[in-house]
């Protein structure tokens, strides 16, 4: 259970999730390959602008990105071409991907929609190349079961991965349009879960059905979701929570964090109107031409200025104890790629005397309770960078929390952009409207996954799995991975004790990842050799261990397996050498640490027992 | 009892589907589909039979068009230093909006907001016309023209925004009937529409105007130069071609160099090239009796007679060095003989024709054709139509064969078609 320290905002919880799982067989709007080398063909450069809508009105999330006005490079390999460019018209929609999304609104109950209508979706951060994320509605209204009643589904959604960050920084952000393009199925929820570990719950349960159909792409961010969390205060759309664990501490994270705006929002309510209104802001560049600040003499040195204003109220509220109104403002500003920001409760400070201080208080008429914001930035963005600050602190202190947010790795979360609305979307004129018949849908009925209970025990029945094996094999979505290696390599229970341990412990082991067509090539080998799991293993230890190839690996004298006889030369030497501690519980350990390459156990003992009644 | 047509676009409706009801605006009706906007901005266009209006919450206003989309290109005030050009909309990708309605690409009124982004030059717009290029035609021309004249005649520059597939021939026209003009004639277009982020409009707009306050006293065609907007190219007009159907750097220049390039505020104009002269002198009339033939192996004598029946000059584009089948050379013969001029260009586009080398061209010269070097096809159509609107007949195939507006290359270089690096 949260930790909240109020039992008011924990009551009043209301959580969504939107998931996104890529689906592996080639991109939505071109006939490129999901997967790609690392090779880099050449790069480009595009400046997005921000246009009105069919509404007529320009979205306030678009338009944020517009005024950063930031450039976008983009890296182009082997699996992209004109379309992901945005150098010619999107082509069909591929039918595999579609297929795959039909299939995931009918295992969720949803109604098929008679008509898919592609729109855009204005991104103008870069991340596209055309400035929208092209995006339809596949299905409305369905559910998905639940251990604590039914979560209902608001919507399915097929649209297009974008381009995958590389760099950020100095105005310029680089992407590489390997990802860009490939499909991806949205699956939105309800506000119906009832918490966090519902949360995961739900999560794996959707999860499940767009796994068990056999079209998502198994790799690591493969699968990402956004949490919609609200406390009473608007909705907080947090994304790229990349893993199902930090649900939890995510959320957590933002019940403290709200929590604390509101006292902030409580202790400061007299000068609300103060932020309504632009408080004044000062150029102090003058003031600090001696400082021994690096951060403010850098920014000098590349002909910034700095400014100052005073924020009534905030004193003690921008960083002192559970209060944080400083890094709502910093992670703002760090959205406009500056970074000198520096504000009263953490001065004098960072090179920053008490003397510079003492000057910079009087000339902004500091009273106790204010504080002070200093920030060095380019003069051009001064205005638009001090517009969003009062704004921003303005919204915050008004208890208006609806924004979007974006997940770290340790569970904290940091403002991405305001939240976007419908101006955000208008028609993909490009791609025609696409008629779902009823033949369609109807000859897919067959093709969709059976509930999560029923594969299960048929996973456990087909494979002899232990039904607690069987379980983790389907909820972490590993069964068509089972599914295919088991047709490799006939020995599933090996199989699964592979993917489930052996794997994850020699990956973290070595830091490295085992891609999926070496594993698959792996036990194409292994199937192909009757290898037994001994060797299997050693296999995989030898790939991770020097990055090598499976064909490579295969031809490796460590990796022969011992024969009967070497196995009795072992034994006979270890008895020889050591007979009084040697027993049928330690012969095995002591056969291993006599040699590098694998054996069977099994044939070792038995070697063993004949070898000691001699 | 409301129904869908009482309601107009923009309404805020209630409506069920599927045992849901949602909100949502109202865009659409037609007679089996209705289209509608969710609140997170997804548009559904659902089976009206399957749809039911629940109530009208809010009437929505007729046009859909806001206030900034309704604002009108204002003509900036001149003030002192800076230049003025003018901006004439033709229609075309660059000048198009998306309707909503119908979900269309259709040309605009407005470019004003496409300009709005270049600060250092004055610029006034007029829209003149309003259509996709594939629908231009020799009137609009020479419309097109005065209304270029026009506006040299107060300003010091004219960018032309225009469709970009036939931007190449439009172009080039307005160039052979400018025998001197005041200022640059600039024409401009787009591959992405402008509503879309990406657009290239903005950048070629924004490149257009700058190269429309040089001296450059020729008509060019100002586009993307590669796939980054980082620059832009201008081509002298009579050498453009379109080469790619989508991409933004889709115009080159055929046997030379682009002329300039803009890139960061500045122009850079690196070939030679005519300077604007004192007065906008336009000989305003065009002939378009003249047709164009590709030649392909098994065209038939009946066919290639049908197409040059009645014309007063005939453009070939001849395989190679400018030939055609052997059987067609007693039509042209006849032709020839009955007034017709016949000119020979090569599908090659790059290079020159030249009718010495084989037997095939010689019997061409023979039967009366006029080889006209290496001007590109749809540059010797519009030449031909301007030739014969305002010269005597006499002196048509002297001035076919003149190098008027750099529409022949006297030299060509080896670098231009690559190869040679």
């Amino acid at each position: 259970m949260l930790e909240g320290t109020d039992k008011g905002l924990r009551s009043r919880i209301k959580i969504g999730l939107e998931i996104h799982f890529q689906v592996s067989d080639g991109k939505l709007f071109c006939r490129c390959p999901t997967e790609t080398t690392s090779t880099e063909l050449f790069r480009f450069e595009r400046r997005m602008i921000a246009t009105a809508s069919e509404m007529g009105s320009m979205d306030r999330a678009a338009k944020y990105e517009m005024e950063r006005n930031l450039l976008s490079e983009y890296v182009a390999g082997e699996n992209s071409c004109l379309v992901e460019y945005d150098e010619e018209p999107p082509h069909e929609v591929d039918g595999k991907a579609l297929k795959a999304a039909l299939i995931a609104s009918l295992a969720l109950n949803c109604k098929v929609l008679d008509n898919i209508f592609f729109m855009r979706k204005v991104v103008v951060d870069g991340s596209n190349t055309s400035g929208f994320q092209r995006t339809a509605i596949i299905a409305l209204n369905g559910w998905v079961a639940t251990s604590r009643g039914k979560v209902r589904i608001s919507s399915v959604s097929l649209e297009e991965d974008s381009a995958r960050l590389l760099e950020n920084g100095d105005g310029r952000s680089i992407y590489s349009l390997d990802r860009l393009g490939i499909p991806l199925i949205e699956i939105a929820t309800e506000p119906d879960i009832i918490d966090e570990h519902h949360a995961v719950e739900t999560a794996k349960a959707i999860g499940y059905f767009v796994q068990a159909s056999g079209f998502s792409r198994m790799t690591v961010d493969a699968i990402r979701q956004d949490v919609n969390v609200s406390f009473g205060y608007g909705r907080v759309e947090i994304k790229g929570v990349q893993k199902l664990s930090l649900i939890p501490e995510v959320i957590s994270y933002e019940l403290s964090r709200q929590e604390s705006l509101r006292d902030i929002s409580e202790k400061s309510s007299q000068y609300l109107d103060f932020y309504r209104e632009e408080p004044q802001v000062h150029d102090v560049t003058d003031m600090f031409r001696d400082t021994g600040s690096k951060v403010l003499l850098s920014n000098m040195g590349v002909g910034n200025r700095i400014y100052s204003t005073i924020l009534r109220g905030m004193g003690g509220l921008m960083k002192s104890g559970k209060y944080r109104m400083g890094k709502e403002l910093a992670d703002l500003v760090r959205r406009y790629g500056v970074k000198g920001l520096f504000h009263s409760d953490e001065l004098p400070g960072y090179g920053i005397t008490k003397e510079e201080i003492d000057r910079l208080w009087s000339k902004t008429k500091k009273a106790d309770e204010d504080a002070v914001l200093l920030i060095a930035c380019p003069p051009s963005l001064s205005e638009v960078l001090f517009m969003e600050i009062f704004s921003r602190m303005a919204k915050l202190l008004q208890m208006d929390l609806t924004e979007t947010r974006f997940a770290a790795d340790d569970g904290s979360t940091f403002f991405l952009r305001p939240m976007p609305g419908r101006e955000r979307m208008y028609p993909e004129t490009d791609v025609p409207i696409l008629r779902i018949s009823d033949v369609t849908i109807h000859a897919m009925r067959n093709d969709v996954p059976l509930p999560m209970e029923e594969t299960i025990s048929m996973i456990s029945r087909d494979y002899g799995l232990s039904a607690q094996d069987a379980y983790v094999i389907v909820s972490t979505f590993r069964k068509v991975q089972l599914d295919k290696l088991s047709s490799l390599y006939k020995h599933p229970k090996i199989v699964a004790r592979f993917i489930m341990q052996t794997l994850p412990e020699l990956e973290k082991k070595y830091g490295r990842k085992l891609e999926q067509p070496k594993l698959t090539r792996l036990f194409a080998i292994a199937g192909e050799k009757n290898w037994i799991r001994e060797v299997l293993e050693k296999a995989a230890d030898l790939m991770l261990s020097g990055g090598l190839d499976p064909d490579a690996v295969a031809g490796e004298e460590e990796l022969s397996q011992l024969s009967e006889d070497e196995l009795r030369e072992i034994i006979v030497k270890l008895l020889a050498s050591s007979e009084s501690e040697t027993n049928e519980r330690n012969i095995i350990a002591r056969v291993k640490k006599e040699t590098g390459r694998p054996f069977d156990a099994a044939q070792a003992m038995k070697v063993y027992k004949s070898v000691s009644k001699i | 009892m409301v129904d869908w047509t009482d309601v107009v676009f923009g309404s805020a409706i209630k409506f069920s589907y599927s045992g849901m009801e949602y909100e949502g605006i109202f865009i659409h009706c037609d007679n089996d589909m209705v289209t509608v906007k969710l609140s997170n901005g997804y548009n559904l266009a659902l089976q009206k039979d399957q749809v039911k209006l629940v109530k009208i919450i809010r009437k929505g206003s007729e046009n859909g068009e806001s206030a900034a989309q309704q604002k009108s290109a204002k003509n900036r005030v001149g003030s002192v230093g800076k230049k003025h050009v003018s901006l004439l909309a033709t229609g075309g990708t660059i000048a198009s909006k998306v309707d909503y309605k119908t979900g269309a690409v259709s040309p605009s009124e407005d470019i004003g907001f496409i300009s709005d982004r270049v600060k250092d030059v004055e610029v006034s717009s007029e829209t003149i016309d309003n259509i996709l290029s594939e629908n231009i035609t020799p009137e609009k021309w020479i419309y097109m023209a005065g209304k270029i004249r026009d506006s040299l005649n107060r300003s010091d520059g004219c960018v032309v925004f225009h469709g970009t597939d036939t931007m190449s021939y439009s172009a080039s026209a307005i160039s052979f009937m400018f025998s001197d003009q005041t200022g640059p004639i600039v024409f401009v277009g787009s591959q992405r529409s402008s509503d879309r982020p990406s657009s290239d409009a903005f950048m070629n707009a924004e490149g257009a105007i700058h190269m429309a306050t040089t001296d450059f006293g020729e008509v060019g065609i100002a586009m993307h130069g590669n796939l980054s907007d980082e620059s832009i190219s201008m081509h002298r007009a009579v050498r453009s071609r379109k080469m790619h159907t989508s991409r933004r750097d889709a115009f080159r220049s055929i046997g030379e160099s682009e002329v300039g390039t803009y890139s960061q505020g500045s122009v850079r104009l690196t070939l030679p090239y005519r300077r604007t002269g004192v007065k906008n002198d336009i000989k305003p009339k065009l002939d378009p009796s003249v047709s164009m033939i590709y030649f392909y192996p098994s065209l038939s004598v009946e066919d290639f007679e049908g197409m040059i029946a009645k014309k007063k000059a005939v453009i070939i584009m001849g395989t190679g060095l400018g030939h055609v089948s052997h059987s067609l050379i007693p039509s042209i013969t006849r032709a020839t003989k009955e007034g017709t001029k016949i000119l020979m260009t090569s599908q090659c586009l790059y290079g020159s024709v030249n009718l010495n080398v084989y037997s095939t061209g010689r019997d061409l010269v023979r039967a009366g054709i006029i080889p006209l070097r290496n001007m590109l096809p749809e540059v010797a159509l519009v030449k031909a139509m301007y030739v014969l609107g305002n010269y005597a007949e006499e002196q048509f195939e002297e001035m076919m064969k003149e190098n008027l507006r750099g529409e022949i290359i006297e030299r060509e270089q080896a670098l231009v078609f690559g190869g040679a690096d």
